[in-house]
């Protein structure tokens, strides 16, 4: 498999008032290959959306590289990236606000291609609506007639439209019900087995992540503290993090696990060492003192712990 | 299941002025000790029937009956019930950002709910709110009371909720998704201080869409949908054996988190009706795999196993 | 705390400056327009020209114009006025400050009452006659002309019906200082401040209505019935504290502006010989050093008032206070 996308030491940070610095995301490295799906997991606020849109370009970062079939993409003008954009896109968790009110479905979705100068609009519309399950029917109506549900089927079909060999979807089913939400995640399966399109799942729900990704990137505080082939990853988790990640999740089949303590530190003020040596119920002085930097285990599963569980 | 019956809404009916009904005949019960988890998707109406027991709903016509601690809600005087909101009964909310106050600090807010109801000094007042915040996990309860909702993070501001609504000590604890705005670890904090509430002897009804929240903290469980009960019964019960096609689908409807992954997860087709355009029969018949001709009278809420209740044809002996 | 105070003092200070610099352009470095035939005013004699070109300096340049002028306002403060033959302008602005003063106060009370308990009075009964009736009469009042209410006001009070019961009591246009006798003075000022506060009460009231009503909606004041709280407590503590903002923002600004000269038609009208009609006077004479007096005052007023509604801001936001805003 080749690589499609890849990140460099990675970081964004911003700049706050009063000479403070939020560091969203930090010294991140990772690839994903051709029709790869690979899952960003973690908190509010470790980091992950705005990996997800760094990646892609939106928002450029503030140190380290992204490089898009080997060429490199982070540092270009918007003018340069324009050339880009169509190979990446994005799906946003709000379905709602994606799409502008006033305009027909049809208008929003034929709009990228026009953008980019494309030609059989009504044929790849198509096509598209009958991938995502809605019949043409919908395209003269408005945004605000249709379920949740269904504006997620837009928005994937919006995203597809030029064709791109990447999607970064964002929370994809996390404001939608349960029985909708298994729609969502079977479609997008779907679609990426008959496209074979590469994935970035940007997502909290550790079940969800599951069924959809091949590969998964458990992030806290700005940084990857875990990567591997999901199934192995949820199967026995190396990071501590990962496992109480893991254990919370609340399940119909099994009783309420004694919680994590403490909140998410701030990004503005990350703790010394490991980051997660605050919460973990397996610290261990070094833990205070040194980061632990990503190493490998196993084939294609690292994890950054003094004292992995693994 | 001696223990002493709290709230029990019998044939709760509620309509909009237009004469749409949002809940059609929900009867729940929720005892002393026990946790009823109340589960339905976005519109079900399980809100709505939080909402109307602690007589929030100014404007919809209720009728049926929701009785608590023996007495009858509907067509008391607000003046009584208000006397019971908050000291009886206690509510807490999805987005402690937005249910408290913005601008004021938080222990200003909890001092406020107790001297609505008991008569005591600000001092004392502030004494209790600086104990309860303590008991709820809050670290430097004294430090946190001056703060604003906006200083603490989402777990510590859900936590301050917690300990507003049981200022008063109520017998019943009302939580409206108490944890869907929080992260999962923090969400596991806020399940196991609603446990120990709810062992400490006050009644619990937990309004949520999470299937798997439910199991972990209630005893019992009600399925809403479209603005029914379709299915009653005692968690462990429900969650092993789902009688009712909606609970069955809604569980199979979560992704596994061990075993094989699934090619496709099992779904629901269609969509839930809208109020007003509700099926003359049973409300899921449109939805449910197992749709039969009788399914066009709407079946009544029955108990076809000991202590269980469905409303199903299915069931119907 | 005082590194803020300290930036906004020298933000203050800073926004006086540019306004300065302004109205020093607008009136003294416009080309083609000799600023002492201007000052001297019209018909004055070669020696009296010569002597303000001299004092004033325009045979200068314009930064030491400048800095001559600002140290006549505000240091030696004996900028006079050559229409009004030798009068010092400064002292006679800060005479009439006093009569505006007291004017717009009495106005503010009126309309700040006025507004609270018709906007409080809608938004509880909204959507019934007395909603519809208030605003209206809200309507009625904010399309009302002050000067012409003024005028019908002394057309009744003064003349028409001054000997009847309700009038008798009304004293002669004019103004009557509160060292002299303070129930003269609220007597002189009562139907003035009243007349300046109707459009006011109208602007007001819809504003807090809409504002309580948006505010009434959010999910605070939810918790807040479910504390048990009861309808008064609801409105009047939780609504209103979420609803000031704007409220208070508005009223700054009003205020500030009043007090600057803005109620000049009502001065006018009532013959008050307040900064309004100060500025009246003047603009009517060209007298230009008394017109550059009476902007700098007014300058100096709006720019104090919109410090002090930032700091009743902070204090009513603890959001603002962190520089946060949102929620």
């Amino acid at each position: 498999m080749t690589i499609l996308l890849e990140a460099k030491n990675l970081s964004k940070h911003y700049r706050l008032a009063r000479g403070e610095t939020l560091r969203a995301v930090s010294d991140v490295s990772l690839a994903v290959h051709r029709g790869e799906a690979l899952a960003l997991v973690g908190e509010s606020g470790c980091g992950k959306s705005t990996l997800g849109r760094t990646l892609i370009g939106l928002g450029a970062p503030s140190s380290g590289e992204v490089f898009f079939e080997g060429e490199r993409i982070s540092g270009l003008s918007d003018r340069a990236l324009r050339r880009w954009r169509p190979r990446m896109q994005m799906v946003f968790q709000d379905s709602s606000s994606t799409f502008n009110p006033r305009r027909t479905i049809g208008d929003t979705l034929a709009e990228p291609m026009r953008i980019h100068g494309r030609t059989g609009i009504a044929e790849r519309i198509g096509t598209l609506l009958e991938q995502v399950g809605l019949s043409s029917s919908v395209l003269s109506r408005y945004p605000h007639e249709f379920s949740g549900g269904q504006r997620q089927r837009l928005n994937i079909a919006r995203a597809l439209m030029l064709g791109p060999e990447l999607l970064v979807a964002d929370e994809p089913t996390s404001a939608l019900d349960v029985s909708v939400q298994a729609q969502i995640v079977n479609l997008l399966r779907e679609l990426r087995n008959s496209l074979g399109v590469a994935c970035v799942f940007i997502s909290h729900d550790l079940a969800v992540v599951r069924q959809m990704a091949d590969r998964i990137a458990v992030m806290y505080l700005g940084r990857i503290v875990e990567e591997g082939d999901v199934l192995a990853v949820l199967e026995a988790p190396a990071h501590p993090y990962t496992r109480a990640l893991l254990n919370a999740v609340p399940r119909p089949d099994r009783p309420l696990p004694p919680p994590l303590k403490g909140d998410v530190p701030s990004p503005i003020h990350p703790p010394q060492g490991c980051a997660f040596h605050t919460r973990c119920p397996l610290t261990q002085p070094r833990c205070s003192q040194e980061r632990p930097e990503l190493h490998r285990i196993a084939e294609g599963r690292t994890v950054a712990c003094h004292y992995p569980l693994l | 299941m001696g223990a002493e019956m709290l709230l029990k809404l019998h044939h709760l009916h509620l309509e909009l002025p237009n004469g749409t009904a949002l809940l059609e005949d929900v009867s729940l019960n929720v005892r002393r000790g026990d946790a009823l988890g109340v589960v339905g998707e976005s519109g079900s109406g399980k809100s709505l029937t939080a909402m109307s027991v602690m007589g929030l709903l100014p404007g919809l016509k209720a009728s049926g009956s929701i009785c608590f601690e023996g007495r009858e809600l509907l067509g008391m005087k607000d003046r009584e019930w208000r006397r019971l909101r908050g000291a009886g009964m206690a509510m807490i909310f999805q987005d402690p950002m937005t249910a408290f106050l913005p601008v004021r600090s938080i222990g200003a807010q909890i001092d406020e709910q107790i001297r609505l109801h008991d008569r005591v000094s600000r001092r004392e007042a502030r004494a209790r709110t600086v104990a309860l915040l303590g008991r709820m996990g809050v670290p430097d309860p004294e430090a946190a009371a001056k703060r604003y909702p906006h200083q603490l993070s989402g777990g510590l501001r859900q936590r301050a909720m917690i300990a507003m609504a049981l200022s008063c000590g109520p017998s019943l604890l009302i939580a409206d998704e108490p944890t869907t705005a929080l992260d999962v670890t923090v969400q596991a904090q806020i399940l196991t201080l609603l446990c120990e509430i709810r062992d400490s002897g006050a009644g619990v009804m937990l309004i949520t869409h999470d299937m798997g929240v439910v199991a972990q903290t209630c005893t019992h469980v009600a399925v809403v949908y479209s603005g029914l009960v379709v299915e009653q019964g005692p968690v462990a019960a429900v969650m092993a054996r789902p009688l009712h096609p909606y609970t069955q689908a809604l569980l199979e409807a979560i992704p596994p988190l061990d075993g094989p992954r699934p090619e496709a997860l099992p779904t629901i087709p269609g969509r839930p009706p809208a109020p007003d355009a509700r099926p003359e029969g049973c409300v899921f018949a449109p939805r449910c795999r197992f749709v039969r001709p009788d399914c066009a009278v709407r079946p009544a809420l029955r108990e076809p196993e000991e202590g269980r209740h469905v409303a199903c044809v299915l069931y119907d002996a | 705390m005082i590194r803020s105070f300290a930036s906004r003092t020298g933000q203050m200070l800073l926004v006086i400056f540019g306004i300065s610099v302004l109205v020093f352009c607008i009136f003294f470095a416009t080309p083609g327009a000799d600023p002492t035939a201007r000052i001297a005013g019209r018909g004055a004699s070669p020696q009296v020209v010569a002597r303000i070109r001299a004092e004033y300096g325009f045979d200068r340049p314009l930064p030491v114009q400048y800095v001559t002028m600002m140290q006549k306002l505000f240091v030696s403060r004996d900028l006079t006025s050559f229409v009004n033959h030798g009068q010092r302008v400064v002292p006679e602005v800060l005479q009439a400050a006093p009569v505006t003063l007291s004017l717009v106060l009495w106005a503010a009370f009126f309309w700040v009452s006025g507004s609270l308990v018709f906007g409080i009075a809608s938004a509880v009964l909204r959507d019934s006659w007395v909603d519809r009736l208030l605003m209206v009469l809200g309507l009625i009042g904010l399309s009302m002309p002050v000067f012409w209410l003024g005028e019908v006001v002394n057309l009744v009070t003064q003349s028409r019906w001054h000997d009847t019961f309700l009038f008798r009591w009304v004293p002669p246009l004019g103004y009557v200082p509160f060292s002299q006798s303070p129930w003269g003075w609220a007597k002189a000022l009562f139907l003035p401040s009243l007349t300046l506060a109707v459009c006011f009460i109208g602007l007001y009231a819809r504003v807090l209505r809409s504002e309580l009503l948006t505010a009434m909606g959010e999910d605070s004041i939810r918790t807040a019935r479910a504390k048990g709280a009861g309808p008064v407590r609801v409105w009047l503590w939780h609504g209103l504290r979420l609803s000031w903002l704007s409220y208070v923002s508005l009223f700054g600004l009003d205020f500030a502006q009043l007090l600057g000269g803005g109620a000049l038609l009502t001065e006018v009208v009532f013959a008050l010989p307040g900064v309004g009609r100060l500025t009246y006077q003047a603009l009517a004479t060209l007298d230009l050093p008394l017109i550059m007096a009476t902007v700098m005052y007014a300058a100096v007023f709006v720019v104090i008032a919109n410090a002090l509604v930032d700091g009743l801001y902070a204090l009513l936001d603890p959001r603002i206070r962190e520089g946060r805003h949102g929620r």
